[in-house]
């Protein structure tokens, strides 16, 4: 687990221009939708399950934690979902 | 059932028996009831016998997540639960933002829940996908609401979800509520005490087995649009800041700073508008609270409490796990028998003092039943029994049991009698303003807004007609000067009020919020095709509409079998007093008794029922589809 996912990808899926690097995370900002879990279970395991998401929310004694599993591929799709801006894909 | 959105079972648990089974969802439930509040009207129907008492263990409590909850459509985590209230003995529907509770449930792979019996122990319900089980509870017992959360995400871990109820519930207190993840309220008419009866202290539930959309591809081009929508929202960013609160204006932004802590959002939700609080100075400073509102926080300020006392008084009240409303209505309502004279030195030796440490003292009384809390505890209906018929005029205006909430007489402020105030006399489950959202939830939105609103909700282009005023209503009026243009009264809350309740049945049947600020984004076209892309059934806007009016017919009808008739939805004669100065949404006219029984007649008439009774027909029933329910409203009336 990492609290950004910043690595060479094995597998690039994004269909936005320009390579992501890293997906910088604000847990400040992170208002526990799990929106980004959602869309991450959905875009690889074909079904809405926090469970199966690459990124990890975890509920703190002040506000929500960020990290991502080792299977993350740097897709970015949970910045483009996330609403709140506590995700954002740097290229 | 293997069809797109749905979990496709609904779990039994018998808390007697000590027994739980699955049941295959029927397909053709699906379509017919949609799902969520739908599901859980029709299982309530069958399951929760008429006649029986409200806190015996034959009351049944069913709760259900539409078919949307668990997906990523924004805004879609709302659960609804049915059960008898033991406030009025109406078969109640309670939602509540789930903040996780719902999405995990349909993860566990359930749509509904239902519960009945009552346990020989205190015990909490487990549902980890297969794995349910009744435990033991003794630990919990007697613990508020937010430790009773607390304790249970400490052993099995957040993002869990948990229905859990505080001492009020446990003490059969008949105003108690249940709290969803904490966060969220659930049934202000006694659903806590429903649970209590039943020694249920809290229901946590995960899943890993994920919900499933028939069309991927049409789902999330749905989706991608509506976000898209929210996104370009003008008022967005406002809304992340401050939330519910700057929907009150009345409300100084620079109090929200006062006491904000950060922002929290039910799952799913783009717009985010829960809350946790914190007093900033003082006695009690640092404490923190999670809040379905900040707005919640601020209530006792009415009362002349200080900001952080009020606060504090909340967070208490919320732990206990009772309804604030009907908290201050019983004491205020006491105050005034006591100043005449019809509540003695036995039972209190001077007024409830409106501040903290009464306050606080008095919660403590009523939740456990200590005293002459014992009485308060069994709401205004059980007053006004133990102390006369003549102490009814002294109570709080009331529907079924329950303050009006929303009105001229507080404590949610307004002077416009629009649809969220006629609600409160017509909804079966007795006061709550919820399935009055419509253009009306603002006081002062120009009637020309309307008709794309309607639209919006469903409603069709014959009924609009009827609704809103026509030119020809005020024309001669303002021919010779007897109205000014403002005055242009006439639109018509009865017959609105019909489609705002059908409008909250089919967002509640899908899992959409009820909330205006997110719900703004939806409209029945559109969840038609949602519904459609999520389960492979085809439905379109009027059959889905159909659907929701469906619910809501079974809904009355099974209230109509309890003896509810239009004389539980009258008036109450201190809403119609000179002091509480309603006026009519759209003019200066002061909203009179004669007034507001035509907007009853209309509300019966646009619904196609019977106007004097205030019930489904038999006619109307049958063209719905609900052949027992038209059989039994028959023999129930005749």
């Amino acid at each position: 687990m990492r609290t950004t996912a910043g690595r060479q990808a094995p597998e690039r899926r994004s269909k936005l221009p320009g390579k992501i690097i890293e997906i910088e995370t604000h847990p400040s900002r992170c208002v526990g939708c799990l929106l980004c879990q959602l869309i991450c279970s959905f875009s690889y395991e074909k079904m809405f399950n926090p469970s199966k998401a690459r990124i990890a929310i975890e509920r703190g004694d002040d506000g929500f934690k960020i990290s991502f599993t080792d299977e993350c591929t740097l897709c970015g799709r949970c910045a483009q979902f996330c609403v709140y801006n506590a995700l954002e894909a740097k290229r | 059932m293997e069809i797109g959105g749905y979990a496709g079972n609904i779990l039994h648990v018998d808390l007697t028996k000590n027994e739980v089974k699955k049941e295959p969802v029927a397909p053709e439930l699906a379509k017919a009831f949609i799902g969520g509040l739908g599901f859980s009207v029709k299982l309530a129907y069958k399951h929760i016998k008429p006649g029986i008492e409200p806190l015996s263990p034959e009351n049944t409590i069913i709760i259900g997540a539409g078919p949307l909850v668990g997906t990523i459509a924004p805004g879609s985590s709302r659960i609804y639960a049915v059960a008898k209230f033991p406030i009025n003995n109406a078969i109640g529907w309670a939602g509540g933002g789930g903040m996780t509770f719902g999405t995990m449930l349909k993860n566990a792979g359930y749509d509904n829940v239902v519960i009945k019996g009552r346990a020989s122990r205190p015990v909490y319900l487990k549902i980890f996908d297969d794995d349910v089980e009744i435990c033991d509870a003794g630990e919990l017992w007697g613990r508020g609401i937010e430790e009773t959360s607390e304790r249970l995400w400490a052993k099995f871990g957040w993002p869990a979800g948990i229905i859990a109820i505080g001492q009020a519930g446990e003490n059969s207190v008949r105003f108690a509520m249940s709290f969803v993840d904490n966060a969220s309220t659930l049934g202000r008419g006694g659903f806590g005490a429903v649970m209590g009866s039943k020694n249920l202290k809290a229901i946590i539930v995960k899943g890993t087995k994920g919900v499933r959309v028939s069309h991927p591809r049409k789902f999330m081009k749905l989706v991608d649009g509506l976000l898209q929508r929210v996104r370009q929202w003008e008022h967005l960013d406002e809304w992340h800041e401050f939330g519910f609160w700057i929907g009150l204006p009345l409300l100084p932004k620079e109090m929200f700073y006062q006491l904000n802590k950060r922002r929290l959002s039910c799952i799913s939700c783009p717009i985010g508008d829960k809350d946790v609080v914190e007093i900033k100075k003082g006695k009690f400073k640092g404490l923190t609270k999670v809040t379905t509102t900040a707005i919640n926080s601020v209530v006792p300020l009415l009362f002349g409490l200080p900001l952080e006392d009020s606060i504090k008084c909340i967070t208490t009240l919320d732990d206990y796990g009772m309804d604030m409303f009907e908290f201050f209505s019983v004491v205020s309502f006491v105050n005034e028998l006591y100043g005449h004279g019809m509540i003695t030195g036995e039972y209190m030796q001077s007024k409830i003092a409106f501040d903290l440490e009464s306050l606080e003292k008095w919660a403590g009384k009523i939740a456990n039943r200590e005293g002459f809390g014992d009485i308060l505890a069994e709401g205004l209906p059980g007053i006004i029994d133990k102390f006369g018929k003549e102490s009814q005029k002294f109570a709080p205006p009331m529907s079924k049991g329950l303050s009006v909430y929303s009105g001229p007489t507080g404590p949610l402020l307004w002077d416009r009698f629009g649809t969220m105030e006629l609600t409160q006399l017509v909804n079966p489950r007795g006061a709550h303003v919820a399935a009055g959202g419509s253009p009306t939830y603002y006081a002062t939105r120009p009637l020309e807004k309307f008709p794309t609103h309607l639209d919006r909700m469903g409603v069709p282009e014959s009924a609009t007609e009827r609704i809103l005023p026509q030119p020809h209503h005020w024309q001669w009026g303002l021919k010779f000067g007897l109205v000014s243009p403002e005055d242009k009264a006439g639109l018509n809350v009865g017959r609105l009020t019909r489609y705002s309740e059908d409008w909250l049945s089919v967002l509640g049947s899908l899992g959409v919020c009820a909330r205006a600020q997110i719900n703004r984004f939806y409209y029945a076209n559109l969840l038609a095709e949602l519904y459609s892309a999520a389960t492979g059934i085809q439905i379109g806007r009027e059959e889905l509409m159909k659907a929701g009016e469906r619910v809501w017919n079974l809904l009355k009808a099974a209230n109509v079998r309890e003896g509810f008739t239009r004389k539980d939805d009258s008036f109450s004669e201190r809403w119609l007093e000179e002091k509480s100065q309603f006026v009519e949404y759209t003019g200066k006219v002061k909203i009179s008794a004669e007034i507001a029984d035509k907007f009853l007649d209309d509300y019966y008439e646009e619904r196609g029922w019977d106007v004097e009774r205030g019930i489904p027909t038999r006619e109307k029933l049958l063209e719905l589809g609900l052949e027992d329910a038209a059989e039994e409203v028959v023999r129930a009336v005749f």
